[in-house]
């Protein structure tokens, strides 16, 4: 018996994606082709790193960084 | 010690009127006397904090008018932490104010004199915030940071050894090339929050522990954030 396919959701500004088989954060930003350093990056409301093992069903929320001030 | 000027936040502090003597006896260093520093200041003098050290080595320009509410027209042209000082004098004459017309890099040493109890972030780099998140691990004292751009915000928290710190958040992110643009509510409502968190951490309590609060005026979203040491965070080790 397979692996069970991972499907994510994905939110960014305005938009939303369902992302097929991806399976860490690093596979959602290459996928949409975002720069990890431009974004912040939460799993169910909270921050991880680019490298967090998502589960089927997770929603990513990117939020673009501030720095200004 | 006559208590009259704050007689209506004292039923708010656990302690009543022995909280408020301990604010009045309280020091905060602030780095940034624009438009997050503004609203911090304001606030934490008229709350009754007791002295603040203000550090920023600018002048008032026109174009900081329309956010950095300490200054008026006819502060144009004079040194940001002189008018600052008056009109936070004139808010309150009976705080203590040091300021340091100087680059963050050239106050370090002012700042260990001084003592603070908070530490607050009110400049407007990433670069700054770095070198002030190491400082705070270094000297082991709480430190409040904010950043806005637009219309968005937010303010974080990092209790040394504790919690996670600045750089296991940011630590590998980019700063904005360019000049963002901001209307005056984005950081003053930054900065206000700042005021809060360090209000609270002076009486004992861990507002924004492992937490950030992001913000956005132009949806009003408000979103409180989870987040956790960084393993071999390069900064606070993790």
């Amino acid at each position: 018996m397979g692996a069970v396919p991972v499907e994510v959701k994905v939110i960014y500004r305005d938009k939303e994606w369902n992302l097929k088989n991806a399976t860490t954060v690093k596979d959602v930003l290459k996928k949409l082709n975002i720069n990890t350093q431009t974004v912040l990056i939460t799993v169910e409301g909270e921050l991880v790193t680019e490298d967090h093992q998502l589960k089927d069903g997770d929603v990513v929320t990117l939020i673009d960084v501030v720095s200004g001030g | 010690m006559d208590l009259n000027r704050w007689e209506r936040q004292l039923p708010l502090f656990k302690q009543g009127s022995s909280d408020q003597k301990r604010l009045l006896k309280a020091k905060i260093t602030v780095i940034g006397a624009g438009g997050l520093g503004s609203a911090f200041l304001y606030y934490t003098a008229a709350a009754g904090i007791g002295s603040l050290q203000v550090i920023d080595y600018q002048t008032v320009e026109i174009s900081n008018l329309n956010r950095q509410i300490l200054y008026s027209h006819h502060d144009i042209g004079r040194k940001k932490v002189e008018a600052a000082a008056l009109r936070l004098k004139a808010l309150n004459p009976g705080i203590k104010i040091e300021t340091i017309d100087d680059r963050l890099e050239n106050a370090v040493s002012s700042i260990e004199r001084f003592g603070p109890d908070v530490i607050v972030d009110c400049t407007d780099n990433l670069e700054s915030r770095i070198s002030l998140n190491r400082l705070c691990l270094q000297l082991k004292i709480p430190f409040v940071y904010a950043a806005i751009e637009g219309w968005r915000g937010l303010t974080g928290a990092v209790y040394p050894q504790q919690s996670s710190c600045f750089e296991c958040i940011f630590g590998d992110k980019d700063s904005v090339k360019k000049v963002p643009p901001v209307i005056g509510v984005t950081p003053g409502f930054a900065g206000i929050i700042e005021a809060t968190v360090a209000i609270k951490m002076l009486l004992d309590e861990k507002p924004l522990y492992n937490q950030i609060l992001f913000f956005d005026l132009e949806a009003f979203s408000f979103k409180l954030l989870r987040t956790k040491r960084k393993s071999g965070c390069g900064a606070c080790g993790g």
